[in-house]
């Protein structure tokens, strides 16, 4: 222990040392930064002077959730290769501060309450903070990032003069810029989830791929028939999945609000096209068809009855389900096939009036510079350098010659990713040299997706689930921010009502509450204050359209 | 001693004190060891009580959690359900479904809490429900307990006990099972489980672990182990019954001395327990030994070389000496001299010093001690110290006797070399001296202390007495008649003895001595050999010599009637000295005589008196008494003899001064006679007046003129006149000069004289 004292001022000392060695070479260079940092201020017109990597600085914080394909292998995003080259390639240093895995919020909450913020923070700023983004400003929270595109961030302001309604989606109703966005770069992107059957079942059965409900209730029958327990199972619960249940969208109709065809918003789950889908949904749970624990089901069970045969439907994404499912289950059953199913739609050869899409900018996992930030610049020309041609690749390819390599002009990833060397999944292998199969602060490349997809159903599911099937985009409302009131009144009407919601929901599905009784919970939903919350959404809606 | 004797000692000495320094060193670092241990003791105590805390905190959350699922009525309702669940259960475990995601959630040490329904053979947990073979194949699968095991288990009643399963994703898990007790007592219709997640619980033991090479874990009833280092607990060699809480054993395990705190948990049947390889304290341990020994073999190491340094530079000891003496100035060693002659030539030389100064020495302090007893004896004691100077007189009383050989008859006096037969006669009395202070030394010193001192022509004998009583000066009268028949039996001298009056203290030295001498002169006055101060002192005090007696004889005188004063004078020593007579009262006697003589002398004009009684004087004092008279009487007969020649030559001149007394008692009224007026007068000059004056009548011519003047004024004041008066009519020029002359010749001052009238 002494011994150790002794070794470790030593230690200190020479660390001391060294530091003030490092101080005064980091003070020689600072000129040239300030200068690089005061002339884009002056004049505003040579920002083109300044070129990556950045001088010496302090270190900037991270804080984001640690996606489960990069803690799979590394307990901090600082030890991927990726953040190592992002560090390098920017000349900045990085801390990366991580909540514990499934409590981002109440971690967010800790942070926001104790005051010492890191400097940057990857959340969504848009949805998940009370009162929205504007109140975040307001509350001195995070800063407004007008001026600091301006004068930091060249390539995303590119990216935004070129894309008009990605630059209307992530300004506030005052037209302030909030964050370093996510955002899916091409409409591929946005259809990751929807149906998928055993498409060799279909064939031993002699079935075509269902299109409609009535198709779905006959392929169903026909599994359970078939001894299959559960003919169709997936986590009903999950919130990922709530509101992209292809089912409801099959009574054109949508679990909360949508955008009508009169351009404006509507809630769905009081609606006729709504007690249809608990109608026909309550029905297949009696006859079976539907997993009798459909409520409480979570992936592993999920995972375990498709890929053993005691189930045959489930809907998910195409990467992290089906490919999963299929590269499991082919092993012990070389014949599975998992298909992908089109949105179904009310009449046979209609295209679905309704779908799941995603929007190109949700509002996740979006990078803002907080309050507590001291080199605003630093950590502005961090982030912005992913919106840039450069950084781009970086982000959805990681570095040249080791994730990636150019053939035909094209970005084509290695065998380090696609067939890891140490057998890590193309996923986890691709979490630790890029960003872009998960979401952060930059613009997403389909071709990461093109690539991602190694399956024919899987590399089908763009078009099938999305515009091939449904006019679904339509119905998406835009990421509308109410103000910091409406917010809260909206959230406080809209809490109860999904609750109430989504408990009946399940009581009329499992039939623990007559159907008959749809029009006392219509009333109830009513009574809640839904038509308020209505207005509070169009009020926001109509703001947005004004941007 | 021999040289390799000295060695050896000297090397012996040095291992005693290398042996004390080793077993200090020994004792301090013994002690380090201790407190080292102390310390890790402590600190495992704290660490243990931290963990303990903090775990048992956890743990009574979960257990509170389980027991609040055991009890919940929604569990309660769906435990009592047989078969499969149907629709309308579906709900309620969707909300308990809600429940368990959000505790496992919420709980950092919860991997998952399920519920085992027995009845319908379901689990609900949070991952969702289903089956117990489907919940058993994700999870537990390919572990070491088959299904079969896990239902049993399950079937079992517990109450919160624990349990260790193997995860089919690897490492274990740890159960916590409490049954939900249904209405019977039979088999527990569910079962709650909640799954710790173990690398989070070695995780919180791990960070309370100080070093790496400890461990801290915990022992269950089964002495299963959880430990940071995920070691079991035979490889510990541990075992829960044996272990007692706080015990710090020191425990032989493979890892060798290893040291073992325990704590027992509150809420669990568990126990804390740290195990930290003594190898780990014996790291910081080796460190203080090395600096230990380090300095310890330094020290000896020093040690030796300087004791052996020391030991070459200091042991050569004839070197030293030589080096000694030759620093004393010694004479260089002769080219072929022997070393050990040549130191032997100088110890001669130095004992051979030596002797001579003693001597010196001893003669040196003798003198300072005759000295010393000279000054004591014949000064006022000064209160020094006496005995330095070996002069011991410690007893109260003192006494001083002065011991002499009566001198030769032929010597004119004792102590006055006449000539140079003197010097033989010296040498004789020395002798004589000596021979006294041997003899008297030795008889007194049987009976007591004394000192003895030479004093010119005398010894001092100071004897020290207890007491002035009778006693010892009887002793002491003994010796002396002792010491006066030995000194004429044997050497034929006769010795005189002083003896001085009996005083206290040593200041009584000095008084006894003064009266001793003074004794000297009854030897003549009492012709006697021994004068005691005792015997003298009360011999007559005062002798008888009236004035008339005295006019008579300086009439006698006058007049040059030498017959006529003869007789009056022997009439005189007749009288007062014909018994005993102190010798002071003899000298007045004898100077009143003279005295008597010069006023005849004077009176009768022979101013050549003082020289005739100068001899008597100077003789007197040595002469015994008759002698004395007859030379009174040869001065008596001189001082007549002169007289009657000056009367037969003065008697012409007479008329002279008639002349001028006659003249002046005429004219003293005038305040201008004076001496010069007077001369003029008698066409004389002032001196040659004054002389002839004198020389017919005896007296001054001033007096006369002056005796006039003052007994007229003294007529006049008595008469009445006033001072001033009186001056004036009696010739005095100023009251100042007539105030002066007549105190000096009345006695009183003028004014004085007439207010007594």
């Amino acid at each position: 222990m002494k011994k150790n004292k002794v070794m470790s001022l030593i230690l200190a000392a020479s660390m001391t040392a060294a530091s003030l060695a490092g101080c005064g070479g980091g003070a020689a260079e600072e000129p040239a930064a300030t200068q690089a940092a005061a002339k884009p201020a002056e004049g505003g017109a040579a920002p083109a002077e300044f070129s990556y990597p950045m001088a010496a600085g302090d270190k900037l914080t991270y804080w984001a959730e640690l996606t489960t394909t990069v803690s799979a292998n590394f307990s901090n995003l600082g030890e991927t290769p990726f953040a190592k080259g992002w560090m390098e390639n920017t000349g900045a240093d990085i801390e990366f501060l991580h909540p514990p895995i499934g409590q981002l919020r109440e971690q967010f909450s800790l942070i926001l309450a104790d005051g010492n913020l890191p400097d940057m923070m990857e959340f969504n700023w848009m949805k998940d903070y009370p009162g929205g983004p504007e109140k975040a400003i307001k509350d001195g929270v995070i800063i407004p990032l007008n001026d600091v595109f301006d004068q930091y961030c060249p390539n995303i302001k590119k990216y935004l003069a070129e894309h008009p309604d990605i630059d209307k989606m992530i300004k506030t109703d005052e037209g302030h810029y909030y964050v370093f966005p996510f955002i899916r770069g091409d409409e591929d992107l946005c259809n990751t989830i929807g149906l998928m059957l055993r498409e060799d079942w279909l064939k031993e059965l002699n079935l075509e791929v269902p299109e409609t409900i009535d198709e779905w209730h006959t392929v169903l029958t026909a599994f359970k028939e078939k001894g299959v327990d559960c003919p169709l199972t997936f986590e009903y619960t999950n919130n990922q999945y709530l509101d992209a249940n292809p089912f409801v969208f099959a009574f054109d109709t949508f679990r909360s609000f949508y955008l009508g065809s009169d351009g404006k918003a509507h809630f769905g789950a009081t609606e006729e096209g709504y007690k249809n889908y608990l109608e026909t949904f309550h029905q297949w749970y009696e006859e079976g068809l539907i997993d009798p624990d459909i409520a409480t089901l979570k992936n592993d069970q999920v995972s375990a009855k498709m890929t053993n045969g005691n189930a045959g439907a489930a809907m998910g994404q195409a990467g992290s389900r089906m490919g999963t499912w299929t590269s499991a289950a082919v092993q012990t059953n070389p014949d599975f096939v998992l298909k992908a199913a089109p949105q179904p739609s009310n009449e046979k050869g209609k295209k679905a009036e309704f779908g799941y899409v995603e929007l190109p900018y949700s509002g996740r996992a979006s990078v803002a510079i907080t309050t507590s930030c001291k080199d605003v610049e630093r950590a502005a020309r961090l982030l912005d350098w992913a919106y840039g041609e450069e950084g781009h690749m970086y982000f959805n390819f990681g570095t040249e010659g080791v994730s990636y390599e150019m053939k035909d002009g094209e970005p084509v990833y290695t065998d380090e990713i696609l067939k890891n060397p140490k057998g890590l999944p193309v996923s986890q292998a691709m979490s630790s040299y890029i960003r872009g199969n998960y979401n952060g602060p930059l613009v997403q490349d389909v071709r990461y997706l093109d690539q991602y997809y190694t399956i024919d159903s899987q590399k089908e599911t763009p078009l099938v689930w999305g515009s091939g099937s449904s006019n679904g985009a339509a119905h998406m409302l835009p990421p509308v921010t109410p103000t910091a009131d409406e917010s809260k009144e909206f959230s406080t009407i809209m809490n109860e009502i999904n609750t109430y919601r989504d408990e009946m929901t399940l009581k009329f599905i499992f039939g623990t509450e007559d159907l008959a009784n749809f029009d006392q919970y219509v009333a109830n939903i009513e009574k809640m204050g839904i038509a308020r919350a209505t207005e509070i959404q169009n009020a926001a809606l109509e703001r947005y359209n004004a941007r | 001693m021999k040289k390799s004797k000295v060695y050896l000692r000297l090397f012996l000495s040095y291992v005693a004190l290398a042996l004390g320094i080793l077993c200090m060193t020994t004792l301090v670092y013994g002690y380090t060891v201790k407190v080292i241990q102390n310390q890790t003791d402590r600190l495992n105590e704290n660490l243990l009580e931290s963990v303990k805390k903090e775990l048992d905190q956890e743990f009574e959350n979960i257990q509170k959690v389980e027991s609040r699922l055991a009890v919940d009525a929604g569990v309660q309702k769906l435990a009592r359900v047989r078969g499969k669940f149907d629709a309308k259960y579906q709900l309620d475990l969707y909300y308990l479904y809600k429940d368990l995601y959000s505790i496992t959630s919420s709980e950092a040490l919860i991997d998952d809490v399920f519920i085992c329904f027995n009845r319908s053979g379901k689990i609900s947990s949070s991952q969702g429900n289903m089956s117990e073979q489907m919940y058993y194949d994700l999870y537990y699968k390919e572990g070491l307990h088959t299904f079969e095991q896990l239902q049993a288990y399950m079937r079992k009643p517990h109450f919160q006990e624990s349990l260790f399963f193997e995860r089919a994703a690897g490492g274990e898990a740890m159960f916590l099972t409490t049954s939900v007790v249904g209405s019977g007592l039979e088999e527990p219709t569910a079962t709650v489980c909640i799954v710790i997640n173990m690398e989070r619980l070695k995780e919180l033991l791990e960070k309370n672990c100080w070093n790496e090479g400890m461990d801290t874990i915990i022992l269950d009833e089964n002495s299963d182990i959880v430990g940071a280092r995920g070691r079991t607990a035979e490889e510990y060699g541990l075992d829960y019954q044996k272990l007692t809480e706080g015990n710090h054993l020191k425990y032989m395990a493979d890892s060798g001395q290893t040291m073992i705190s325990v704590v027992d948990s509150n809420r669990m049947d568990w126990k804390y327990v740290t195990v930290t390889p003594a190898s780990l304290i014996e790291q910081d341990v080796k460190h203080v030994r090395k600096i230990y020994l380090l300095c310890t073999a330094g020290s000896v190491v020093m040690g030796f070389a300087i004791a052996y340094i020391f030991a070459k530079r200091s042991y050569n000891p004839i070197r030293r000496i030589m080096d000694t003496f030759q620093q004393h100035g010694s004479e260089v060693m002769g080219e072929g001299d022997n070393e050990y002659q040549w130191l032997n030539r100088q110890v001669e030389q130095v004992l051979q010093k030596h002797g001579e100064a003693k001597q010196l020495l001893h003669s040196y302090q003798k003198q300072l001690k005759n000295y010393y007893m000279m000054k004591l004896v014949q000064e006022v004691y000064d209160g020094r110290n006496l005995e330095v100077y070996q002069i011991r007189l410690k007893l109260p009383y003192n006494m001083v006797l002065l011991l002499y050989p009566r001198p030769k008859e032929e010597g004119t006096g004792a102590g006055i070399p006449a000539d140079s037969a003197g010097a033989d006669i010296q040498k004789e009395t020395a002798l004589q001296r000596f021979v006294i202070q041997n003899i008297f030394e030795e008889l007194c010193l049987n009976y007591f202390n004394l000192e003895l001192v030479e004093l010119g022509e005398k010894v001092a004998a100071v004897i020290n007495l207890p007491d002035g009583s009778e006693q010892y000066q009887d002793l002491v009268k003994e010796q002396v008649e002792k010491l006066q028949q030995m000194t004429e039996e044997t050497f034929g001298f006769t010795s005189i003895v002083l003896e001085g009056p009996v005083c206290e203290g040593l200041q009584g030295i000095h008084e006894s001595y003064r009266q001793a001498v003074l004794l000297e002169e009854y030897v003549h006055l009492l012709d006697d050999t021994v004068i005691r101060y005792e015997d003298v002192r009360n011999i007559q005090p005062q002798y008888d010599y009236p004035a008339d007696v005295e006019e008579r004889i300086v009439n006698a005188i006058q007049v040059g009637d030498s017959r006529q004063a003869g007789i009056f004078m022997n009439e005189v020593f007749r009288k007062n000295l014909s018994g005993k007579v102190s010798v002071d009262i003899y000298r007045c006697l004898v100077y009143d005589m003279m005295g008597t003589l010069l006023k005849g002398a004077s009176q009768g004009g022979c101013s050549d008196a003082a020289e005739y009684l100068e001899l008597v004087n100077r003789a007197f004092m040595n002469a015994s008494t008759a002698e004395v008279e007859k030379m009174l009487c040869q001065c008596m007969e001189q001082i007549c003899a002169e007289i009657l020649r000056l009367r037969s030559e003065a008697v012409q001149d007479d008329s002279l001064s008639r002349e001028i007394e006659r003249y002046i008692r005429e004219n003293f009224r005038d305040p201008d006679l004076n001496i010069a007026i007077t001369s003029q007068h008698f066409d004389k000059t002032p001196s040659y007046l004054s002389s002839i004056y004198k020389k017919q009548t005896g007296g001054s011519l001033l007096d006369f003129i002056n005796t006039l003047r003052i007994d007229y004024a003294e007529e006049l004041l008595l008469s009445g006149s006033s001072v001033v008066e009186a001056a004036e009519q009696s010739g005095f020029r100023d009251s100042g000069g007539f105030i002066r002359i007549f105190k000096k010749k009345k006695g009183i001052t003028p004014g004085q004289m007439k207010k007594k009238v």
